[in-house]
């Protein structure tokens, strides 16, 4: 049996309308391939009602424009207080500056295809200011994610983009706002990247330990980035 | 570790790739009998059956590479299957326990119980991000348990829309669950 095959069968296997050859076929067909049993799976616990599906829109997850005000004063302050750093600690900070170099991470062509309204066209800018983020060309491509029709969009993955570019941009400050609200969402497709960068966020604006502890969090969690944020850990301690 | 070195451990009873073999087929397994005997809720002595006949087929030499495990354990839960249907099934037969021939130690009702748990977890929150076109049509289709032809009269699409937006929900999930090796 094919996978897409197994594909179509998969509700009258559940529904148990399927014919017994086409039966046997098809549980030969999980026992052997591990995407087919997840899609199985998945279909069982909706089947099952073991899953949540609501309706209603997800709120945004960004009120940025009314705290512009009181972000542009924080970074200010923080401004300040990284000046003050500067002074204080200098052959540190230098050093914690070196290791708050991010590399851009990578991202995943054609997802936001299905947004209802406007999906192709939000893909085509998105993909234009992935090309502006890859050649670090932060300003162009924050530009692009903040414009009409992206806003509206509100999808955690421009969201996440955004946040990339203020940390490029060196506001540390707003991309630390936007990877707060990634992980206060618990999205589960920007949360472990959202700590990840979170760290570094802290390492820009100076605080060594915070920076340390939430690289540390990350490595202990089952995540895929856990392994880069250990690295970070090491990093980080060896700086003193 | 690649497919013949997973095997030679096996063969060499090596504990990490035992439990690596039993995480792997164990919720198959499940699901197998769970779809074929209705109104039983106790699968832990056929599961342990086959996973016991299974290392024990290994012992024997019944297998001569990776790519006969799945086969080979699906063989199994057929029998077992069979003899829990048709065969008076004796007190005095003497089952060997898995934890004859394994190392490891499991609780296999457990360790399905746990996978099922997070594989809902994982889905309650990828669900959250999809379109909400699609969550509509899932909550119709699984919740509702409406059909297929109600769902296209009551958002005034093709019966074909409704089916095809549905099967990408889920792909859209399993890339997820995939691209984030969250299962
Ligand atoms: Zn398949």
């Amino acid at each position: 049996m094919r996978c897409n095959e197994f594909q179509n069968l998969i509700d009258a296997y559940l529904q148990e309308t399927i014919d017994e050859p086409r039966r046997e076929n098809f549980e030969e067909h999980f026992f052997q391939c591990r995407k087919c049993f997840l899609g199985l799976k998945l279909n069982e616990a909706l089947q099952n009602k073991d899953v949540r599906i609501t309706l209603e829109e997800k709120p945004r997850v960004f009120v940025l424009k009314l705290f512009k005000p009181l972000l542009v004063m924080s970074s200010l302050f923080l401004l300040i207080l990284f000046s003050v750093l500067l002074v204080q600690q200098k052959r540190q900070t230098r050093l914690l500056l070196e290791i708050s170099a991010f590399e851009i991470p990578p991202y995943h062509q054609g997802e936001l295809r299905s947004i209802p309204e406007n999906g192709a066209a939000i893909e085509a800018k998105f993909s234009q200011a992935m090309k502006y983020l890859q050649e670090r060309k932060f300003r162009p491509a924050l530009n692009l994610l903040e414009g009409p029709l992206m806003e509206e969009a509100a999808y955690p993955k421009i969201e996440f983009f955004r946040a990339i570019c203020y940390l490029g941009e060196d506001e540390a400050e707003k991309a630390g706002e936007i990877f707060d609200a990634i992980i206060r969402a618990m999205d589960p497709a920007y949360f472990d990247d959202a700590l990840y960068y979170k760290g570094f966020v802290l390492l820009r604006q100076g605080q060594k330990q915070a920076a340390r502890d939430q690289f540390e969090k990350l490595a202990g969690m089952l995540s895929p980035m856990s392994m880069k944020a250990g690295a970070m850990v090491q990093k980080i301690e060896a700086i003193e | 570790m690649d497919g013949a070195d997973f095997f030679e451990k096996l063969l060499n009873h090596d504990p990490q790739a035992q439990k690596k073999l039993i995480e792997t087929f164990n919720p198959r397994i499940f699901l197998y009998f769970r779809n074929r005997i209705k109104g039983e809720n106790n699968y832990e002595d056929l599961v342990q059956e086959v996973f016991s006949a299974f290392f024990r087929g290994l012992d024997q030499g019944k297998m001569t590479s990776v790519v006969w495990i799945a086969p080979f354990l699906f063989g199994i839960a057929k029998r077992v299957l069979y003899n829990y249907f048709y065969k008076q099934r004796k007190n005095n037969e003497i089952q060997q326990k898995v934890s004859l021939v394994c190392e490891v130690t499991c609780d296999f009702t457990e360790a399905e119980r746990m996978e099922n748990q997070k594989l809902s977890q994982v889905l309650n929150l990828l669900i959250k991000d999809l379109p909400q076109i699609d969550r509509l049509i899932l909550n119709a289709f699984y919740l509702q348990e409406k059909k297929i032809t109600e769902i296209s009269n009551m958002i005034n699409r093709s019966n074909h829309y409704i089916s095809v937006r549905k099967q990408r929900a889920i792909k859209k999930i399993k890339n997820e669950i995939f691209r984030k090796k969250l299962y």
